[in-house]
């Protein structure tokens, strides 16, 4: 799959995008939302990209515990498969894999959280769960080119 | 007999496997000589000479099944549960052990056959072994290592960790750390030419990671793994289009 680097006109982070997925910037609160080509009727799978302030204090750990708990509040019949501490650019992440139900059917849910100053960044990676190990590599590799702009301040 | 319960909103059904038989044979020739059991139009399975929407698709696995499912796991407390499933186009079916003569017939999209055997299984976060590397083991001393019962289990765990290679010793470790359970997954089809037919998983669980085993050697090859890449294995274990027969 051809990626391209892409750099979020405000927030100024970078990732490697696939050319070819639809984008849309600064909508609802979400910084950014890549979506693969339409395929009907299977679901689109997509990356989305969410930056919050955080309070003062909170570490790692601590906001993506917080974090995951609210998520799987949302979502319908959550399967936690995987959780690891890794890193992303040198700095420490936290990687979540989770199995959950939507309209569209099964969905496998990948989620990379990591700070930067005062800011928690959240990559989340969804594709139909029967097409997870196509994505998983691209997924992977998205994550690890992600790069917050320590400059931003919202 | 078990009384049979039926939840439509979970598309489940609860009974034993005698009237799992009877449910089969009666969907197999609905107009034949064979009566519904009662008990399942009492709990709304069957209403006016149909299956209730919510359970078709999965007897239409059941009858037809583009492959097959069987899952054995074992736990370190001597249980042993056997799972089968069946799994077509459109729907498949998991029959399930619950307790005793209990079991529960699941249906579900094929798209979540991958999350129904991940929770049948257990999987979830384990930590991760870096250090850990691939170790060639004999078949017996590996089921010794995850034998149900604690007394050979305990012996053959002290084996390997007094004299046992160091490769070894690190599965035996985790084994001592905490065994969760043993479990296989096999799916099987009809195979179109250059198709192996069969997709296989064999995993040991432990507190401390998850362990993947395959044949290798003169015995098992036993190496250190990860949730995320035994979910890749789940989700990749029914076979693609281009590996059924056709016709």
């Amino acid at each position: 799959m051809r990626l391209m680097t892409y750099r979020h006109p405000t927030a100024g982070f970078r990732l490697p995008l696939p050319w070819d997925w639809e984008r849309a910037e600064d909508t609802e609160g979400i910084a950014l939302i890549a979506v693969e080509p339409e395929r009907p009727p299977w679901f689109r799978a997509n990356l989305v990209v969410t930056i919050e302030r955080l309070e003062a204090g909170l570490d790692l750990s601590s906001w993506t515990e917080a974090g995951r708990g609210l998520l799987e509040q949302a979502l319908e019949r959550p399967l936690l498969v995987d959780l690891e501490e890794t890193e992303i650019g040198g700095r420490p992440a936290r990687r979540a894999l989770v199995h959950h139900t939507t309209e569209n059917g099964a969905v496998t849910m990948e989620q990379w959280t990591l700070m930067e100053a005062a800011l928690g960044y959240t990559l989340t990676a969804s594709v139909g769960t029967l097409e997870y190990d196509d994505l998983a590599d691209l997924f992977a590799t998205v994550a690890a080119g992600f790069r917050p702009d320590p400059s931003f301040t919202p | 007999m078990t009384p049979v319960r039926f939840d439509p909103e979970t598309a489940t059904l609860r009974l034993d496997r005698e009237t799992f038989a009877a449910l089969v044979a009666h969907a197999a020739e609905p107009t034949g000589n064979a009566s519904p059991p009662a008990e399942l139009q009492a709990v709304g399975v069957l209403h006016d000479g149909r299956y209730h929407p919510a359970l078709e698709q999965g007897l239409d696995a059941v009858l037809n099944p583009v492959c097959r499912l069987q899952v054995r796991v074992a736990d370190p407390h001597g249980r042993e549960d056997h799972c089968d499933g069946w799994v077509a186009g459109h729907g498949a079916g998991f029959l399930l052990p619950v307790q005793g003569e209990l079991w529960e017939f699941v249906v579900v999209h094929p798209s979540f056959v991958p999350e129904r055997l991940a929770r049948i299984v257990g999987l979830g976060p384990r930590p991760r072994v870096p250090t850990a590397r691939p170790v060639e083991l004999g078949t017996k001393l590996v089921d010794e290592l995850t034998a149900s019962d604690p007394g050979p289990r305990a012996d053959a765990l002290q084996r390997v960790l007094n004299s046992g290679p160091e490769d070894a010793q690190a599965i035996a470790r985790a084994l001592a750390s905490g065994f969760r359970s043993r479990w296989e997954a096999v799916v099987r089809w009809l195979p179109a030419p250059g198709s192996t037919g069969q997709r296989a998983m064999h995993v040991i669980d432990t507190e401390t990671t998850l362990w993947a085993v395959e044949p290798g050697g003169t015995g098992l090859v036993v190496w250190p793994t990860t949730p995320t890449a035994v979910w890749r294995l789940l989700v990749t274990l029914l076979p693609r289009d281009e590996e059924l027969a056709r016709g």
